[in-house]
């Protein structure tokens, strides 16, 4: 292998990149399992390709769950810091993006029992059935894309980090579990929770309007 | 045709596939269960309003929650955590060095530009001795700056960025450079503005040469003396050995050694501006062995 073309830091994520952005770093790696061996040999350039690949996602990912972009560039930080020391244990289990996500979640939980909060980062596990559709769903179909993203915002932090690994992230229902490190139908309530939440903002906002 | 109910033989595989939804709505589902679900929406209406739900908020969570591209300073952060000790690129100093100016004492700004704008006005008012006192001022204000720039009296954050990976020395030297040419600017500025209104007939030249080498050796003294006492020593010593220098001139015989040693100390020369180098280079040297601040 010869994956050393330019000084790994020279390389840039590409302004407004996203998760299928091409990478403009021309390693010796196609896949995301290759960066992350290249990176477990300690390889930079691997190590920035594999940023430019995922850190937007990522840092999105963590605005969601924190709240704000501050701290959510230093979790970003501290997760592919964490990743570049962890990458030898990188089995390949799973995709790189689930991996990254998960160390990224370890990092916020860290993160919170330094600033001494106790509480579950991620929300409460809460049994939210799905039930019959009612006027709220109705509420949600109604509702234009404009006005569900603004209540999208509104939602809990951890209300907002299982919706963006649903629909943004696009893990499957298996990831989510494997990335929150609770039972798949933990995953399934929250979401349903989330749901919930959403379709009575908006119910409100429809009788407040109206 | 669709119905309202499932059907009473599936009432457990229509809850198992309404958890489902979601996914579907995702496509993240495998192939298996999304061809089970798609059959199931043939007849559930119930599945398909909650269906049509779900995508509503598949695609608002999308505008509302979309990738961000990070700022630069989180991959400079990355590197220098991964390879401390490789090469450090302008781009990474640039962001050190803007990073540390909310640290530094908001105070060192406004005193250090207040005090030294004293040579214009003084000028403005006096029309003379705006050039003196700006000689006079202009050093001892800079090495009152550079007292407060650095260590656990000074900054609160001090801990937080020793435990960081960039070396202690890299930033004082950032905030070292921004003060110091904080105080150059002002300086000039204030001096141009002397000779602007006629006070300096030796021109800008001169005079900036008449402040320069002291305020170099007493901020490298101050420097010296906060690393390694604090800020209050760091203010009083250079400005004792200030009021010496102004009071030797008076009273002692001109070519005595006392007063050649003033007069050197007191001009822009070899011998000031290398000790003040050889001094600020020790410190840097020393400080990621300093007890206080290591």
């Amino acid at each position: 292998m010869t994956p050393l073309v330019q000084p790994a830091w020279l390389l840039d994520a590409p302004v407004g990149a996203t998760s299928a952005a091409p990478v403009d770093v021309d390693v010796d790696a196609d896949t995301d399992a290759d960066l992350v061996r290249l990176m477990a040999a300690r390889d930079e350039t691997a190590l920035a390709a594999l940023y430019a690949r995922h850190a937007p996602a990522l840092l999105g990912f963590l605005i969601a769950t924190t709240g704000n972009r501050a701290d959510a560039e230093e979790v970003l930080q501290d997760t592919f810091f964490a990743a570049w020391h962890s990458a030898a244990r990188f089995r390949g289990d799973s995709r790189v993006r689930t991996w990254l996500l998960a160390i990224a979640r370890r990092q916020i939980g860290a993160r919170r029992r330094r600033r001494g909060l106790t509480a579950a980062p991620l929300g409460p596990d809460d049994d939210w059935p799905d039930t019959a559709a009612g006027p709220e769903d109705v509420a949600l179909t109604r509702a234009g894309a404009v006005e569900v993203a603004a209540q999208v915002s509104r939602l809990s932090d951890y209300q907002k980090s299982i919706l963006s690994l649903a629909f943004v992230q696009e893990l499957s229902y298996h990831e989510m579990a494997k990335v929150l490190d609770i039972p798949i139908g933990t995953v399934k309530s929250r979401l349903n929770s989330a749901r919930r939440a959403l379709a009575t903002l908006l119910t409100r906002t429809g009788e407040q309007g109206g | 045709m669709m119905s309202n109910e499932p059907s009473p033989r599936q009432p457990d595989e229509h809850a198992r596939l309404r958890d489902l939804l979601a996914g579907y709505a995702a496509g993240t589902l495998p192939a298996r269960e999304r061809a089970t679900l798609t059959e199931h929406l043939n007849w559930c209406s119930d599945c398909v309003a909650r269906l049509a739900g779900w995508r509503a908020i598949a695609g608002g969570t999308r505008t509302a929650l979309p990738a961000v591209t990070p700022s630069r300073d989180v991959l400079d952060g990355i590197r220098l955590r991964v390879s401390p000790s490789a090469p450090i690129g302008p781009s990474v100093l640039l962001a050190l060095v803007r990073a540390q100016v909310p640290l530094v004492r908001p105070q060192i700004w406004s005193a250090s530009a207040l005090v030294l704008s004293l040579g214009v006005l003084v000028t403005l008012v006096n029309h003379r001795g705006g050039a003196a006192l700006m000689s006079l001022v202009a050093p001892i204000v800079a090495a009152a700056g550079i007292a407060f720039i650095y260590g656990p009296e000074n900054d609160p954050s001090l801990e937080l960025a020793l435990a960081t990976p960039t070396p202690a020395r890299l930033v004082l030297l950032a905030r070292l450079t921004i003060v110091v040419a904080f105080d150059l600017g002002v300086a000039i500025l204030a001096s141009g503005g002397v000779v602007a209104l006629g006070d300096a007939p030796d021109g800008l030249g001169q005079l900036i040469l008449q402040w320069l080498g002291p305020m170099l050796l007493l901020s490298a003294t101050s420097l010296w003396l906060s690393v390694a006492y604090g800020p209050l020593p760091a203010t009083f010593v250079p400005l004792t050995l200030w009021a010496a220098k102004v009071g030797i001139a008076g009273i002692v015989e001109p070519l005595s050694a006392a007063a050649t040693i003033a007069t050197t100390l007191s001009s822009t020369n070899a011998v000031t501006v290398g000790v003040a180098a050889l001094i600020a280079t020790a410190v840097l040297v020393q400080v990621p062995h300093n007890e206080r601040l290591a």
